[in-house]
């Protein structure tokens, strides 16, 4: 199966990724030959498998106790805009 | 005596004896990094001041005699796992300036045995990759053969205990990234089985198969180095509670232990090399007494298929997070404001800040998972997994261990694959259904084709670490593989 350039871009906005008119181009040949070759999953019947599962052992439960992190500063820290300590974000709603 | 050479047990009888210190070991660790990671490049971060401490902490401990199997013993740390208040950056400059906040849970543990933590090692970006080209920084080298690659995403940790850089090292495996560079640096790597070891503090990427493994320089340092970071952690729901592995059951013999020839493992295209030393192998489990007969998975051939799906699918959503919005690389600063939307912060952080694999994986994820496609990529990927996992179960009813090559080459040459992304992912043919199946699965030396370093993979089934690493070391007792070092 072929993506097409105008395709890729859909996905980039969808992924919220800016890519170069070369990446859409590179990305649009290889993701088709990728596509190509994991095609084949399809070739095997799984009619009767019922619900995909997470590994056997995943989502155990544990009581919902707080404990306060530690370095709550070395995270704020990080934030590219902040005020006092907020983290400063664009207007969502334009 | 060069201590920078030596293997974890040997290290922990001298210190133990007292016949050198720890602070010793690190600072013959350090001279070797600077004598050849110029050449080698394993290494993103080398902490030298807070190495040199821990040294001398751990030689009080055993001084005072409370030396425990890691105490002292420098190691090499993938830089996808954090340590507290050293960069992390995953290899990726959209985490050029993350200082990790907390500690990895692996983390801690070695810490609480007063193991020494030498630096972060480089790895194809967020552990995408299996040659270690895709680093956001630089390429690291084979020092088998400088011209070829490493092999990856943890090829860092590879050379570094390849190279006597450490004494032992942590990777992480989701595909092949523990044991395919193991392989191609001859050495010894492992993937444990999903959910023995804790991932709290390994950097996502496909959360539903990754697993932090030791890369060492022979099978009991890898135990020793499994036993310490294994175990169940309230920080990672994944993780399991089940009783921890026993180093003396390790050194048992295999008489009747039954191995399982896979026959989809041997396929071709393959080098020819490759599966005669192999098959050597095979030949020295049956003289060890071990009960070695052909299998079938006929499932083998569409794990690699499913991989990508998944982990495409979990990627796109896993990223999602560097947005230039809480931690690491961002369009938006304080200093110099911009009039750039919330979208654009989005859009150009993360075009500035990942590589092209990084990105082609988001939008092929994002594609996997997308309305009218979902179904036959995704789900049906999922579906697949079920029935791969249940084949394995299948045959470890009539089987201990299987053994097959770890990858079907060595080590190929730099920009030899990079180019062509499908090219560089038939690499983990061999390495990936084990991830898929959620078993346990080493790599060891197992020869050498025109002078480069040739792996065995041993699986064995979920939790049945144990039979695995005692498959491992009673072949290794019988070979002398890991005795050769690369001259670098």
């Amino acid at each position: 199966m072929a993506l097409t350039k105008q395709e890729i871009q859909k996905l980039a906005r969808l992924a919220r990724i800016e890519l170069t008119p070369a990446e859409e181009e590179k990305f649009s040949e290889q993701i088709s030959s990728i596509l190509d070759y994991v095609k084949q999953v399809q070739e095997v019947d799984t009619a009767k498998v019922k619900t995909p599962r997470q590994q056997p052992n995943a989502s155990a439960f544990r009581p919902d106790d707080i404990k306060v992190f530690p370095a709550v500063k070395d995270l704020i820290s990080q934030w590219p805009e902040k005020s006092g300590n907020l983290n400063k974000v664009k207007s969502v709603l334009e | 005596m060069e201590l920078n050479k030596l293997t974890i047990e040997q290290a922990r009888q001298g210190l133990n004896k007292r016949e050198f210190t720890s602070r010793e070991i690190t600072q013959s660790c350090l001279a070797q990094i600077k004598k050849v990671d110029k050449k080698l490049q394993a290494f993103l971060t080398v902490t030298e001041p807070q190495a040199l401490a821990q040294a001398e902490a751990a030689d009080k401990k055993i001084v005072a005699g409370q030396a425990e199997a890691l105490t002292g013993i420098p190691l090499a740390i993938k830089d996808a796992i954090l340590v507290q208040d050293v960069r992390a950056t995953a290899g990726s400059k959209i985490l050029d300036n993350y200082i990790a906040p907390y500690n990895a849970t692996v983390i801690e543990k070695l810490a609480a045995q007063g193991s020494v933590l030498l630096g972060k090692t480089n790895l194809d970006e967020f552990a995408m990759g299996s040659s270690t080209e895709n680093s956001g920084y630089f390429p690291t080298k084979n020092p088998w053969d400088t011209t070829r690659v490493p092999g990856g995403s943890s090829g860092g940790s590879a050379v570094a205990v390849a190279a006597d850089m450490c004494i032992g090292s942590l990777g992480s495996d989701t595909a092949s990234s523990t044991r395919q560079p193991a392989s191609f640096c001859g050495v010894i790597g492992l993937k444990p089985t999903y959910g023995r070891v804790s991932r709290y503090g390994l950097i996502a990427m496909t959360s539903s198969l990754d697993q932090i493994g030791p890369i060492s320089k022979t099978v009991m340092d890898n135990a020793i180095l499994f036993q310490a970071i294994a175990g169940h952690d309230r920080h990672d729901a994944t993780s399991v509670k089940i009783e921890n592995i026993e180093l003396k059951n390790i050194a048992r013999d295999i008489k009747g232990l039954k191995i399982g020839v896979p026959q989809e493992y041997f396929i071709d295209g393959m080098d020819e090399e490759v599966k005669t030393l192999v098959q050597q192998a095979i030949k020295k489990f049956s003289a060890l007494g071990a009960k070695v007969t052909e299998v079938s998975l006929p499932l083998t051939k569409y794990a690699l298929a499913v991989y990508q799906l998944m982990a495409t699918s979990e990627i796109s959503s896993n990223l999602a997070r560097y947005d230039g919005i809480r931690y690491g690389f961002s369009v938006a600063d304080s200093r110099q404001p911009t009039d750039y939307s919330l979208m654009d912060i989005y859009r150009k952080s993360k075009a500035k800040g990942l590589g092209a694999e990084a990105k082609r994986r988001i939008i092929l994820g994002t594609f996997a998972l997308s309305a009218g496609y979902y179904d036959q990529y995704y789900v049906q990927a999922q579906k697949l997994r079920v029935l791969i996992s249940q084949e394995f179960a299948d045959i470890f009813k009539k089987v201990d261990c299987l053994v097959s090559p770890t990858a079907p080459s060595v080590a190929f040459k730099l920009g030899e694959k990079f180019a062509d992304p499908l090219m560089m992912y038939l690499s983990d043919i061999y390495t990936v259904p084990a991830n898929i199946g959620g078993i346990c699965a080493i790599s060891i030396p197992c020869g050498f084709d025109q002078g480069l370093p040739v792996g065995l993979q041993i699986m064995a089934k979920p939790f049945a670490e144990e039979v695995m690493f005692r498959a491992a070391y009673n072949y290794e007792q019988a070979t002398t593989w890991q005795i050769k070092k690369p001259a670098i």
